[in-house]
């Protein structure tokens, strides 16, 4: 006898993170939901592991290991979203989508992994590590900072490569920043990312410095190292290979932006390079 | 951040020298008018005479052995050999494969005076064997010759079920690729009388829940083409029990940087490959997919027939013992639980 069942993810999240919630071993910090939304009564601002330097007003400003708000300028970010549909992914605590925000978009969706025990790691690696718990959840630092800013962000739990138009729709301005690095798969993400656009791409991703003055044509160096905190490093492209990669998952109109060095906390200086492009629907050519 | 150092290796018999500067001084040095028009020549016109070829990597020499320059006619062989020739001449071969009676099939490579440089066991009594990506079967059957005790050949239905660029998706769907693979592989096994088991299956989707474990498992040529190699050798770990030879293209270009674990992504519009690494990205891949120890058995230049020199590695990697992935784990990252910003290049 075989039975298969298959759930809409979505809903298969909300049911695994209810079952999560109902460990005994939860800690008391980790957020509970109720309706799929996170109660944050106990959470306190320094509890949570910051990853954006995120602007909360009244003078509170997170703690966290990287600030773009000097160079969101820099990014060519739009200065006017207004009316337009935004999507940001890889999320984490929502800098950008609550940029996008701020610049009068009329929805912004914001997507990222349940846990990160989702990230791509090896598949041999032990179960537990695989395995999603209340020490790998995500979305903590996002659900402060967006009942703190009093934000209509909406966030999804969506891996980028089930990013699809049937599953959210098309975007007239899609962010992604400094995930590339973290995927096995770097060009099906990029596939992913052109499916759901109709408008522009900004795709803000980290380069390779040392490798870029070989002058190499197409370089990328297979990193492999892996933390407790982003997951796996696995692929880390020149801006040659970046760019040959976004022309073979279909993008128009590449347009490189700026590059610049991003100084993150304990002294990491991570040279970043920015490049703007278009889905150009094929009624249009 | 350490800068990129070019190094080079030089053996003097039994003494080897290893010359390591940076990349940017190596730049600097190879741009110069008096390297370009006096080192250079002199260096060159020195390892001839030393030597007496060039200096463009080991093996090179051996290109072009016993490549057939056009196939045998009929005319030349007996009965049972003009009955084969007829069987295989509406196949278009990749390999080269001895049917006996002095008819090999003309195939774009031929592996056979390069068999010793793959390390294959001499006799494989009593071993499971996978060849993955097995084309006209050149390998499975080697495999077999040598006693395997059982064989099984994956290769996909049809060029559809390769990894295509999304760009050219339009242009595929124009011409024949629907066409079923295997044609060779076929007319082969029945000429050698063969009993090993051709399956359709995706290195994507292969999983020891279909196929069972193998002792030995042949992957050729195959890293390559596919957009996620990691995820096939990942897969090849699930299925493995013993042994994993790995023969597969490396980028000569990206050898000169050290230790450095480098790539090029080639997914151009025009090109059949989407990745040329270098040998350590090759076995750290290996590495990363759990094979322990990983160790290099040869390099060589492909005798095939192509325009431009095909640079060939093989690499054994095995399945440690106690598969312990925690242990592994550790062992390739010791202080990965420390800091959250690791990114060292």
């Amino acid at each position: 006898v075989e039975v298969s069942i298959s759930v809409e993810r979505l809903l298969a999240e909300r049911i695994k993170r209810t079952w999560i919630n109902a460990q005994p071993g939860r800690t008391s910090d980790a957020p509970l939901y109720r309706n799929g939304v996170p109660v944050l009564n106990g959470t306190k601002l320094l509890d949570i592991d910051w990853y954006h330097t995120l602007d909360l007003g009244n003078g509170i400003v997170t703690p966290g290991f990287v600030d773009h708000r000097e160079q969101v300028a820099q990014h060519q970010f739009p200065a006017s979203l207004a009316g337009k549909r935004c999507l940001d992914v890889a999320t984490f605590d929502g800098f950008w989508a609550f940029e996008m925000e701020k610049r009068g978009a009329a929805e912004v969706i914001a997507i990222d992994l349940y846990s990160r025990a989702d990230c791509d790691y090896p598949t041999n690696w032990a179960k537990e590590e695989l395995t999603p718990n209340s020490r790998t959840l995500t979305g903590t630092g996002f659900a402060y900072a967006k009942r703190a800013l009093k934000s209509n962000v909406q966030r999804k739990v969506l891996s980028v490569y089930e990013l699809s138009p049937d599953v959210l729709g098309t975007f007239d301005f899609v962010f992604m920043s400094d995930l590339l690095l973290h995927l096995r798969d770097p060009l099906r993400a990029l596939e992913s990312v052109w499916s759901v656009t109709r408008g522009e791409a900004l795709i803000a991703e980290c380069y390779d410095a040392a490798l870029e003055t070989t002058g190499e044509q197409g370089a990328i160096r297979f990193v492999m190292n892996a933390d407790d905190y982003s997951g796996c490093h696995w692929w880390l492209p020149s801006v040659s290979a970046l760019r040959a990669m976004m022309v073979v998952a279909r993008f128009q109109d590449i347009e490189e932006v700026t590059r610049f060095d991003l100084h993150a906390g304990n002294g990491t200086i991570l040279p970043k390079v920015v490049f703007r492009a278009r889905h150009v629907r094929r009624q249009e050519r | 951040m350490t800068e990129l150092r070019r190094s080079r290796k030089l053996r003097f018999g039994s003494v080897e020298i290893a010359v390591a500067i940076p990349e940017r001084t190596a730049r600097k040095i190879t741009r110069s008018l008096s390297y370009k028009r006096i080192f250079r020549p002199l260096a060159t016109w020195g390892y001839r005479r030393l030597h007496g070829r060039d200096a463009s990597g080991p093996g090179d020499d051996r290109v072009s052995q016993a490549l057939p320059s056009t196939p045998p006619s009929a005319e030349d062989f007996d009965r049972e050999a003009r009955r084969i020739i007829e069987k295989i001449a509406g196949v278009d071969w990749y390999h080269s494969i001895d049917l006996g009676h002095g008819v090999v099939t003309p195939g774009f490579v031929d592996h056979r005076p390069q068999l010793p440089h793959y390390g294959l066991p001499d006799s494989m009594d009593g071993l499971r064997c996978l060849d993955v990506a097995t084309w006209d079967g050149y390998w499975a059957f080697e495999m077999e010759r040598r006693r395997a005790s059982e064989v099984v050949a994956l290769d996909v239905a049809s060029f559809a079920d390769c990894d295509v660029p999304k760009a050219l998706l339009d242009e595929v769907a124009r011409t024949n690729v629907l066409t079923p693979l295997g044609q060779g592989f076929r007319v082969a096994r029945e000429i050698l009388q063969s009993t090993v088991r051709r399956e359709i299956c995706n290195v994507y989707d292969l999983s020891p829940q279909q196929f069972g474990k193998f002792d030995f498992v042949f992957l050729s040529d195959l890293l390559l083409h596919l957009r996620d190699p990691q995820l096939a050798l990942e897969n090849v770990f699930s299925v493995c029990r013993g042994t994993l030879v790995v023969a597969d293209i490396y980028n000569p270009s990206l050898e000169a940087y050290g230790d450095a674990c480098l790539s090029q992504f080639q997914g151009s519009i025009d090109a059949l490959g989407w990745w040329a690494p270098n040998t350590n990205t090759l076995k750290m891949m290996m590495k990363v997919a759990g094979f322990e120890p990983v160790v290099e058995v040869s390099r060589f230049v492909l005798n095939a027939r192509s325009p431009t020199p095909i640079h060939k590695v093989v690499l054994v990697g095995a399945v440690p013992e106690r598969n312990s992935s925690v242990d592994s784990l550790q062992a390739m990252f010791p202080e990965r639980a420390a800091a959250p910003t690791s990114l060292t290049v």
